[in-house]
């Protein structure tokens, strides 16, 4: 399945691409996770992937920061590009890789430390001893992820007091500390209220100004709300990409209706 | 009330499960209990101070007199510790009922202990310290001395109040606590052997453990070697604790303490003899299974999620493990501590082929450098307890010591324990909420 | 009826919801049809109780169209419909508005009829109304009957047939200008006349609007205003 078939021609016309894959496909020791996947991310979009459990979507999401390397047995075939630099080719080491490419995962997962200690994690790693810029760095990450104004009084108190969602706010402050070019998101609003969702999507919305977001969801109504572009993950296999206007009134493939309409049947189509 | 109303509403749930647990937890309060009275008991007959009697009897026609304590009496005869004007022990004397003539309780028997151990009795009216002494000379056989200087242990044994009773056993207990066994049978040098081992053990193996369990549950994998290591921590946890110095004599006593000497040129051997680094190795050794399997299982119990979280933001490896995975593992580091120290501070048998004795001339620890002596042999509270209780030549005695000294190896290992557990709950209680 | 696989929801309630919508407007659908049948034969045979009965019916139309309308609003707020689910919400919204106008229209003509009473006309102008009325009758068929089978091409077809309909409208018109020309005194019941070619025409556009929205719903294509109607070109993008 080429990258024309996914997509309509011209779709991505004259966007700057943040993140493609071109005939990407992974396998774990014991099963095939992704089959030559073509997906092309659009820098300053917000772009998600929706697909049935098991379709490797997360997987997916982790070979974009070579998270995919922790696993034993795991292998990777075809080109991943960041901004044009091939991320497997060995030109990008993987901690300089994933400084680029930031992460949220769907738990919300703050280092037990103070809230402070948190959002300069990754600046330490950087290198970054000043007080001044750290301090600065912190704070801006934090404004950023409107968590500045409900922690100001209490930075150096632990980030486990806070709630799930200003949790998940602050992994985001934390990941955007070190400036990534991109941010990917893995069901990050599937633990929150819905109140703190609503908040989280803002958010997301907001990031795009700045950053690129590559976000997984099983939440297709948040997909519809928050994303520019939606790709449609099943069985491994990129089956659709379109915007997600397309997608969710008129999307060209049955499966993909099938999935948005709650009408997926159990057993895979292939 | 409360209690009484939580034990009702406990009856009526009729849940056997709890019953049973209940019954269980009992039992072992019970028995620890049970243990610790009996150590109480016996500990304390090595202090508290014993009336002394004046016996009568008949032995051959000819009528003895004799101050003593009664040490064991039964129905045919009594066995009895007179003086002890020579050396420890020697005044034990077997007095038949029959030839008894008289048992009294003079109010004005005066006991010493001196710090040797030694215990004499006399009979003296004298208010001071130094008259007492001046009768115990006329009353003392031909040769006898002894320095009476700041011996305050002169009592008027028959008299004493109970509160003199305690103050007296008290004022022993801390002299067998803080003396060395030349000045008597204190453990001293053996509690700092004791502690100072069990330090420097945890140096040795914490670093060691938790590197090895850190390779084993971050790096491993499920690979051929890993699982090796696990079966071969497993085995060695099960070896008897003898086999290990067995082991440690001939490899660190005999292998490498030889070879350095010899390759040192010592004419006497300063490694190849048994030592406190070696026997410290030798615990790590068999503490080593314990500390890797409670690292390794802590470890497990750190989220996946902070890890990817590291790594996620551009952290190595290294610094994930460094940054997050140990810090949060503390916990459970410090919980493989209190197993290792546990199992290691009752441990005697494997320390008796390399290097604890009988009686060490010197501390492991002094005011000489380098202040920390490796290759000193050294004492150990649990050498003694074996000492005192098999090999001792003053049995009453010396088996009431060995009570004493297996109760503060108890306290020495409870306390130990207990600082370890109190920096972790401090730990665990700033990482309660990650549990959750 | 299953071409959109309505009825393959894992949610068993939504699978009734949408076939209880569908047949609702089918129902109003035919309830409509069954107006305009009736005006129509009360203008062919001057039949004055079928009017009443037209006039009746109109208040059960206005009520299945709120309902629907309720039914729709309460499927978008409860589940948040999707690709073909939103279509069919939406396209049955604007139908079932449609389907309340050629219920009014039909009204009208057969208000018309009451009026026109027993006044003499030349068959010629008869016959070209009934012609365009039975017309228009197929044209609604046809359009729901396509809805039913959520079938886009017979939508289509229906909805370039509505041409002739148009060509009908003018061609009476103009027959109707010129009688009004000839003889003055008969205006009236000619402009009565036109008013009803004019009712029928605008039946036909509605059925053209539905027929928009069977594609719509089908296709995902909105043909509004395309043209679509006027040219003879398949329809667009057939979907894998």
């Amino acid at each position: 399945m080429s990258a024309v078939e996914v997509m309509p021609a011209q779709l991505l016309a004259g966007l700057e691409l943040a993140l493609q894959a071109r005939g990407l496909s992974l396998d774990y020791a014991d099963r095939r996770a992704l089959d030559s996947v073509h997906l092309q991310v659009p820098s300053r979009r917000v772009t998600a992937l929706i697909g049935p459990s098991g379709c490797g979507k997360s997987s997916l999401l982790r070979c974009f920061n070579r998270l995919n390397d922790e696993i034993a047995g795991c292998r990777v075939g075809g080109e991943i590009l960041l901004f044009g630099d091939d991320v497997y080719a060995g030109a990008i080491a993987p901690p300089e890789l994933r400084r680029r490419v930031g992460m949220v995962f769907q738990k919300p997962n703050p280092f037990p430390q103070s809230i402070v200690d948190n959002v300069a994690f990754g600046l330490r790693l950087a290198g970054i001893r000043s007080r001044l810029e750290l301090d600065d760095r912190v704070e801006a990450a934090l404004r950023a992820t409107g968590l500045w104004h409900e922690v100001r009084d209490r930075l150096a108190a632990s980030a486990l007091q806070l709630s799930a969602g200003q949790q998940q706010r602050l992994v985001i402050a934390r990941a955007l500390a070190v400036e990534p070019e991109v941010l990917l998101m893995d069901e990050p609003a599937s633990m929150l209220d819905p109140i703190s969702t609503l908040r989280f999507e803002e958010l997301v919305v907001a990031l795009r100004e700045r950053y690129s977001v590559l976000l997984v969801t099983h939440n297709m109504q948040q997909a519809a709300r928050v994303a520019d572009y939606t790709a449609f993950l099943h069985a491994g296999r990129l089956l659709e990409f379109d915007t997600t206007d397309h997608i969710f009134t008129n999307p060209r493939l049955r499966e993909t209706e099938d999935y948005i309409t709650g009408r997926m049947r159990e057993t895979p189509l292939r | 009330m409360g209690l009484v109303l939580r034990l009702r509403r406990v009856t009526r749930r009729r849940d056997h499960g709890l019953w049973l647990a209940a019954g269980a937890v009992g039992l072992s309060l019970l028995a620890l209990l049970v243990i610790v009275c009996v150590l109480l008991r016996q500990a304390a007959l090595a202090f508290l101070p014993a009336p002394v009697a004046e016996l009568r009897w008949h032995s051959n026609g000819i009528e003895q007199v004799l101050l003593a304590a009664v040490v064991e009496q039964d129905a045919r005869e009594l066995i009895v510790r007179a003086s002890e004007w020579q050396r420890r022990g020697t005044g034990y004397q077997r007095i038949r009922r029959g030839d008894l003539v008289s048992l009294t309780w003079p109010a004005d028997v005066m006991t010493w202990r001196l710090r040797d151990g030694r215990e004499l009795h006399w009979r003296s009216a004298a208010t001071s310290v130094h008259e007492a002494y001046a009768a115990l000379l006329t009353q003392a056989p031909a040769g006898f001395s002894a320095d009476p200087a700041g011996q305050v242990d002169i009592v008027a044994v028959n008299q004493l109040s109970t509160a003199g009773v305690v103050r007296i056993a008290l004022q022993r207990a801390w002299l067998f606590v803080c003396s060395g066994p030349q000045a008597g049978a204190g453990v001293f040098p053996a509690l700092v052997g004791t502690v100072v081992l069990v330090l420097l053990m945890s140096v040795l193996v914490m670093p060691l453990g938790v590197l090895l369990a850190l390779w084993l549950h971050e790096y491993a994998g499920g690979r051929r070697s890993a699982r090796i290591l696990r079966a071969a921590m497993a085995n060695l946890a099960g070896v008897p604790a003898v086999i290990y110095g067995l082991f440690g004599l001939v490899l660190f006593v005999d292998g490498i303490g030889g070879g350095l000497d010899a390759l040192l040129a010592h004419k006497t051997p300063q490694w190849g003899g048994g030592g406190l680094l070696w026997s410290a190795l030798t615990l790590a050794l068999l503490t080593l299974p314990v500390v890797v399997v409670a690292t390794e299982e802590g470890l497990g119990r750190v989220p996946d999620g902070l890890r990817q979280a590291a790594l996620a933001l551009g952290a190595t490896r290294a610094e994930t493990l460094w940054h997050v995975v140990l810090p949060v593992a503390r916990p459970a580091l410090l919980t493989a501590l209190i197993l290792a120290i546990a199992r290691a501070a009752g441990e005697v048998a494997p320390l008796m082929l390399v290097g604890a004795v009988k009686y060490a001339p010197a501390l492991p620890v002094d005011a000489e450098f380098p202040y920390l002596h490796l290759s000193r042999q050294f004492m150990h509270l649990g050498q003694s307890v074996y000492d005192l209780a098999l090999t001792g030549s003053d049995a009453p005695r010396d088996t009431a010591q060995a009570y004493a000294a297996a109760l503060l190896l108890l306290v020495v290992v409870v306390g130990l324990n207990a600082a370890a557990i109190s920096v972790r709950n401090r730990l665990r209680e700033r990482t309660r909420e990650l549990s959750t | 009826m299953d071409r959109l696989h309505l009825g393959q929801h894992i949610s068993q309630q939504f699978n009734t919801e949408l076939a209880a919508l569908t047949k609702q407007v089918l129902a109003m659908g035919g309830l409509v049809e069954a107006q305009l049948a009736t005006a129509l034969e009360a203008h062919a045979a001057r039949d004055l109780r079928q009017v009443a009965h037209v006039v009746a019916r109109e208040s059960e139309v206005n009520a299945a169209e709120l309902e629907i309308d309720a039914r729709c609003t309460q499927i978008l707020a409860r589940r948040q419909p999707a690709a073909s689910d939103l279509r069919l919400v939406l396209a049955v919204v604007r139908m079932v508005t449609n389907l309340e106008r050629i219920g009014d229209e039909a009204e009208r003509i057969a208000r018309i009829a009451e009026k026109l009473g027993n006044g003499e006309f030349a068959e010629h102008y008869g016959v070209k109304l009934a012609q365009m009325g039975s017309l228009v009758r197929d044209q609604l068929r046809g359009t729901l009957d396509a809805f039913a089978r959520m079938d886009e091409t017979s939508a289509l077809d229906w909805l370039r047939r509505d041409r002739e309909v148009d060509l009908l409208y003018k061609e009476l018109t103009r027959l109707l200008v010129e009688l009004m020309q000839r003889e003055s005194e008969r205006v009236p019941a000619a402009l009565e006349l036109l008013w009803c070619a004019r009712a029928l025409e605008r039946i036909g556009d509605r059925c053209k609007n539905i027929g928009e929205q069977v594609i719509y719903l089908v296709r995902g294509k909105d043909v509004r205003h395309t043209g679509l109607s006027r040219s003879a070109a398949p329809l667009p993008d057939a979907k894998s």
